[in-house]
């Protein structure tokens, strides 16, 4: 039994319960293929790595139904966490479109600085991810959000090749971290064997 | 105790205590299945760390009483046990809660 027996704190079981999906290491490698693929894209221009970020969307996708689920079971979150939630997915919605935003606005004709570009996209960067980190109650993604924002200034104040760079060397950070988190995320949870299935009774 | 304390109408509270929730690990399943909406058999065990054959027989007891529904399914082919708190079960539990604070501050 664990020390909660001691006292119970409803809010850290709620909280528990919802952080045993982030031991998975998956947003981790999600967040590295990210950060690497903008790393890549930039550095040899080649339009096509942007489909690595298919991968990387596929990764918490495929690896929670295959990996996580059968290891730490399945669970359906109460109202309150499902409100967070939705504030999460707007968040990510008005990144992508204030994102989207920035990128084009040195092509609408407006008074707009490019040199601009970076710096506010690093601010976009790190709120976003600041956010994200909040609602999802997962700390490392605010970390995440850091380094990808810094890399962003770094591209914005010295070019390439230092600014790809920088996003790459952040992307294998994240993809280091993650991978060693879903290792021992595999040896803590085996899946349970033939004689200790998914049923009670 | 002191004589003081045992006097007066504080004492026959304590009987009402539902049991059924007290017992620590049922106490740790109610209060895991009362935080969400439903969750199988396996993520109850990981959050609790009850063995198989614990939570089952507590859950048996649970379910009993009426305080959670078990819905039994196949996923892929394999036996899959989905648990949620019933309505009665969630007052049972609110109503324990506030029973213990009560036996407490009193």
């Amino acid at each position: 039994m664990t020390k909660m027996s001691e006292r119970i704190d409803l809010k850290e079981i709620e909280r528990r319960a919802w952080t045993s999906y982030f031991q998975d290491g998956l947003w981790d490698i999600f967040m590295g293929i990210l950060m690497l693929t903008v790393g890549i894209r930039t550095f040899t221009d080649n339009v096509w790595y942007t489909l690595l970020i298919l991968a990387a969307v596929l990764v918490p996708l495929v690896g929670k139904k295959f990996i996580t689920v059968p290891r730490i079971g399945w669970v359906r979150f109460g109202p309150a966490r499902i409100a967070r939630t939705a504030k999460m997915t707007g968040v990510i919605i008005v990144s992508v479109l204030a994102t989207l935003a920035f990128l084009l606005l040195p092509y609408s004709g407006l008074a707009f600085p490019r040199t601009w570009t970076s710096p506010m996209m690093a601010v976009l960067i790190a709120v976003a991810f600041g956010l994200l980190a909040y609602y999802l109650d997962f700390g490392r993604l605010f970390a995440y959000g850091l380094l990808f924002a810094m890399s962003e200034v770094l591209w914005g104040m010295f070019g390439r090749p230092i600014g790809p760079m920088a996003h790459t060397v952040s992307g294998i950070v994240a993809l280091i971290v993650g991978l060693v988190v879903l290792v021992r995320f595999l040896q803590r949870y085996p899946i349970p064997k033939g004689g200790e299935p998914n049923e009670g009774q | 105790m002191r004589d003081s304390e045992t006097k007066g109408d504080e004492l026959p509270s304590i009987p009402k205590i539902d049991k059924l929730i007290h017992e620590p690990a049922r106490l740790m399943i109610m209060a895991n299945l009362y935080v969400v909406e439903s969750a199988d058999f396996l993520f109850l065990r990981r959050q609790t760390g009850l063995t198989f054959g614990n939570l089952s027989s507590h859950m048996s007891k649970l379910e009993a009483a009426g305080y959670i529904e078990v819905e039994k399914e196949f996923v892929d082919k394999k036996p899959h046990t989905r648990l949620r708190l019933t309505d009665r079960g969630r007052t049972a539990f609110r109503a324990y809660q506030q029973r213990m604070k009560r036996l407490f501050e009193t």
